[in-house]
């Protein structure tokens, strides 16, 4: 062996890595490799030194606000609702993919005390979204959510200020966007929106008008506990409506590494036959799943909250933490090379849609 | 590897005190590898804290037993900052400002040396030498793999051991 074969390997020596022994035998007897050693060892040195004189000013503080949901920015018209919480079923989601099990509702946690504002937020057509408020679960010191109606987008906040006897005090914030379907730029809209400040009363009803919408109303009671689904319709989440499917806090499993986890977001279909959900994961491309085969999906088999799929030999997972459709057979298609339909493809992404517009818009790149 | 693992969960739950703990305790380095990386503090600053917003929005793609999170972080800052030098048009006054700020920063021939090397070997030798990050946690965040990276790293020593040693005798 040279010493121009062996100048990798004095590198590779260096950061503690094993070389061939044809490559060490001619290291320990060259002493123009072992000088490039030396001076590999008295650079490595200089840089930490270098580093060390790096000023190392303390992080400033910085105010980590709980992060919003993720808000698909890509919506198909049509869609009844699609909506995604800023806090759910983390821990319960755990639990299902650590069991490995089907749909495992775990039991809540109790407090002695009734500590948990569990408020219901009244919207159209007698579709009501809960939010649960909590002076001791810091994560749930407020609710957020935007929500999809026939007119346009819902988009609220609602804060934990105080309490006072029995009653809580509201910060109460709303944005509707009339005539979008879309909740892309709802969260700079609320930064600009005033926070209204409400007295509620367990019991009774608050009517809170929104601005080109309406009333909507909230009721609510204390809880001794904190329900998984404190942002979350549970009636209406569990048990599908045909041809729908419900995405609830879904993650994607390829073999047993998680490629995407939502973690608590929600994407709910219509029920046309076209129906399908999309997921976007970086570097690996586009997975949709749907009632009806795209040219190219492969058959997926549905078990109450899971869709198990192969795709070149191997295993997929989708995964949820409800049943996710009325069937057992559903289709994903997977484009390797395809655009984020929510329009970044260097974002993480997911959401519903009809399947061709959506297979055409991720496959244009628009 | 299982203190990661716990930070993570806890992060990737909206533990915000948690993250809080963890950009306090690597923003200060962080900081130091983009200075290295984009040569200019106030843009150094402006990735790093864009880096924890993304970590802390979009908590996704950390996998503990292909590496440490700190290594997570800094494959993310890297990508920041590949991105934004690619955004710095060659030639316009922002990019040969930046590279000007490189050069007369550094207060060694080392850092004089490190900051001729091309933008791609300054990064892997600063995450090699000073962040300690493995071989295979640099194959993942440069996306290459773990043999290129052992080639690169040769090829970026030589490179600044080239320049270091010239310099040496001019000083």
């Amino acid at each position: 062996m040279t010493c121009e074969e062996a100048a990798e390997f004095v590198s590779a020596l260096y950061d503690y890595e094993t070389i061939p022994q044809a490559a060490a035998g001619h290291i320990g007897a060259c002493a123009s490799c072992q000088e490039r050693l030396k001076e590999y060892i008295e650079i490595g040195v200089e840089l930490r030194r270098v580093a060390s004189m790096e000023s190392l000013e303390e992080a400033r503080p910085q105010a980590w606000e709980k992060r919003q949901a993720i808000l698909s920015t890509w919506w198909q018209k049509g869609w009844e609702t699609m909506r995604i919480p800023r806090f759910a079923f983390a821990l319960l989601l755990m639990g299902i993919v650590g069991l490995s099990s089907g749909l495992t509702l775990v039991g809540v946690r109790a407090h002695a005390r009734e500590t948990m504002m569990m408020l219901n937020i009244a919207l159209e057509r007698g579709q009501v979204t809960p939010c649960g408020l909590s002076f001791e679960e810091k994560e749930y010191s407020d609710c957020g959510m935007s929500y999809g109606l026939s007119d346009g987008m819902l988009t609220y906040r609602i804060r934990l200020l105080s309490k006072e006897s029995d009653r809580v005090e509201l910060g109460v914030k709303t944005y509707f966007a009339q005539g979008v379907h879309s909740n892309e730029g709802a969260g700079e809209a609320m930064k600009s929106v005033p926070e209204k400040r409400f007295w509620f009363e367990p019991g009774k009803t608050l009517r809170i008008d929104v601005d080109k919408l309406g009333p909507i109303t909230v009721t609510g009671e204390w809880l001794d506990h904190v329900p998984y689904f404190a942002t979350m319709d549970l009636e209406h989440n569990l048990d599908p409506d045909a041809n729908q499917i419900r995405m609830v806090s879904p993650i994607l499993l390829k073999g047993d590494r998680v490629l995407y986890d939502t973690g608590g977001g929600i994407a709910t279909t219509g029920s046309q036959q076209d129906a399908a959900f999309w997921m976007y994961v970086p570097g690996s491309g586009l997975y949709m799943l749907s009632l009806s085969p795209a040219k190219n999906a492969v058959q997926g088999h549905v078990a109450e909250n899971r869709v198990s799929f192969e795709i070149d030999g191997e295993l997929y997972q989708f995964v949820t933490a409800a049943p996710i459709m009325r069937g057992d057979t559903a289709w994903v298609l997977h484009l390797a090379g395809a655009h984020s339909p929510a329009g970044d493809s260097k974002q993480y992404s997911f959401g519903a849609g009809n399947l061709n517009p959506v297979i055409a818009s991720a496959e244009a790149g628009k | 590897m299982t203190d990661d693992r716990e930070v993570w969960k806890k992060i990737s739950r909206g533990n915000a005190d948690a993250f809080d703990a963890f950009y306090r305790e690597n923003a200060p380095r962080l900081r130091g590898f983009l200075r290295q990386v984009v040569g200019n503090p106030q843009t150094a600053e402006d990735i790093a804290q864009d880096t924890f917003t993304d970590m802390w929005n979009r908590p996704n793609g950390f996998q503990p037993e292909r590496g440490t999170l700190r290594g997570y972080l800094f494959g993310i800052a890297k990508k920041q900052a590949s991105e934004w030098w690619r955004k710095q048009p060659s030639g316009t006054p922002a990019a040969e400002e930046e590279k000007s700020l490189c050069r007369t920063e550094s207060a060694s021939i080392m850092g004089d040396a490190l900051n001729r090397l091309p933008e791609e070997q300054r990064t892997l030798l600063w995450l090699r030498e000073v962040e300690g990050l493995s071989y295979a946690e640099l194959a993942l965040n440069l996306e290459i793999p773990v043999g290129t990276v052992r080639s690169r790293l040769f090829a970026a020593r030589e490179a600044l051991r080239k320049i270091w040693l010239r310099k040496r005798v001019e000083a």
